[in-house]
């Protein structure tokens, strides 16, 4: 990578860390915070709620992606919303099930796991062999997920990774159980396909604020915010960079 | 305490590694690469935990009265002449290729049929799910490069193969949009796992 390369990268990461850090301190200060409403967190609040109130478990599938891929962030961004998901859930008459397709983020969706478990002492320690590996490639791992899927216990299945097309066979067998999904990724042939199998998606950077939304604190809502500033910057940048171009077009065909 | 220590090594591993990332110093890029190389390890160390937690599973499944258990025994066979035929003729032999390969790809070929199938019903049932223009754009924008991507439309003249050729380009740039929002928030996604704001790991 070059030079400047190196610089507007480090620019852009501190940056955004500037950003983190004063949205956190701000944020401290302000008793209610606003946050755009999505959809799908709206519906995923009330998908959690009633599934405590019904005695049925909550499933989360965490996708197939190895930690290695840059493509893991969503999944990994996950984890942090794991843990935020089971003390809701955890109360429960039925444990959350938490499902994934590497054995890394699997063993990491257990450290998690029990990591809820201790900041929640009653919650049982049945709870404890919840995260399980389904299968190791992307369609064994939807394969293996389907029976989880299917159980009668199960009422809400919320897909936060990465996933590709094999998305649809679990969100197929989820509607066939009447049960409640919320689905998203950063995989665009995953997102179109839960775009036309779910009532709510989170399309593009939304997956990623799903922790955001789920936990309370002025640092949590800061990571949304910055996502917020950072897509107006690459739009102001885009639309100037497209103006430039057109203008030093314009001028070269006049010259 | 051990909780809190785990989290400290944690952020201190990923600043080195992106420090790395941005500065050219011999040091810091020696420690990089031995720290990844660790990460290299783990991860496949990890994903040996990984299958055997989950054959841990399927004959737990065996041992109970549950629905599912022929799968359980289809698994746990299929993975035992896997290993074994893994061990004695190791997985770059052309037979061992031959055999996953003749297996595996029909198999997911299989379910790529299914999906299709799936998909058709989705799109059939899209208004039921979903109300208001999008679904109505989602459908059109669906059928129409189906259509295109076929070459039964814009396949005639010059002109005709140049719209078609735009419209294809459309696909393009919102696919772009929709990878940068992920890329910011990936980044933010990162930076606050880096700072501890945010920890997908018990700490």
């Amino acid at each position: 990578m070059g030079s400047l390369e190196n610089l507007i990268g480090l620019i852009i990461v501190l940056l955004t860390a500037g950003l983190l850090l004063i949205f956190s301190l701000t944020g401290k200060k302000q008793t209610r915070a606003r946050l755009r409403s999505l959809p799908a967190m709206v519906q995923l609040r009330k998908a959690l709620g009633s599934s405590v109130e019904q005695g049925r478990r909550v499933h989360l599938s965490l996708g197939s992606v190895n930690l290695l891929n840059p493509a893991s962030a969503s999944s990994v961004s996950s984890l942090a919303a794991e843990d935020r998901l089971v003390q809701e859930t955890s109360i429960g008459d039925a444990p959350p099930v938490i499902t994934s397709g590497d054995g890394a983020l699997s063993i990491l969706s257990q450290d998690v796991l029990s990591g809820s478990l201790q900041r929640q002492p009653g919650s049982g320690a049945a709870l404890r062999n919840q995260g399980q590996l389904t299968g190791v490639s992307p369609w064994s791992y939807a394969a293996g997920a389907i029976p989880l899927v299917q159980d009668r216990r199960t009422s809400t299945n919320v897909l936060l990774g990465h996933f590709g097309p094999e998305a649809a066979l679990i969100l197929d067998a989820a509607e066939k159980n009447s049960s409640q999904q919320i689905a998203g990724t950063d995989n665009l042939a995953g997102q179109a396909v839960m775009y036309a199998m779910t009532q709510d998606t989170l399309i593009g950077e939304e997956v990623f604020t799903v922790p955001g939304y789920l936990q309370p604190g002025a640092s949590a809502r800061a990571g949304i915010k910055v996502q917020d500033v950072l897509r107006w910057v690459v739009i102001v940048v885009l639309l100037a960079a497209a103006i430039a171009r057109f203008i030093l077009a314009f001028l070269g065909e006049a010259g | 305490m051990k909780a809190r220590f785990a989290a400290a090594v944690a952020i201190a591993i990923g600043l080195i590694i992106l420090a790395g990332y941005f500065l050219d110093f011999p040091l810091l890029q020696s420690v990089r690469a031995v720290l990844l190389g660790w990460a290299v390890s783990l991860i496949g160390v990890a994903a040996i935990v990984g299958i055997v937690h989950l054959i841990r599973n399927q004959w737990k499944n065996l041992r109970r009265p549950a629905k599912g258990r022929g799968l359980s025994v289809v698994l746990i066979l299929s993975f035992l002449i896997t290993l074994v035929a893994g061990l004695v003729l190791t997985p770059a032999h052309p037979v061992f290729q031959k055999i996953v390969t003749r297996i595996q790809v029909p198999v997911e070929a299989s379910l790529l049929a299914v999906i299709s199938v799936i998909l058709i019903l989705a799109g059939v049932r899209l208004f039921q799910r979903k109300k208001g223009w999008m679904a109505v754009v989602f459908l059109i924008s669906a059928i129409l490069y189906l259509l295109i991507g076929s070459g039964i439309i814009f396949a005639g003249s010059a002109a005709a193969h140049g719209i078609g050729a735009f419209l294809m380009r459309l696909p393009v740039a919102g696919g772009r949009g929709i990878l940068l929002g992920v890329a910011l928030g990936s980044l933010v996604a990162g930076i606050k796992i880096l700072f501890g704001a945010e920890r997908p790991y018990n700490g």
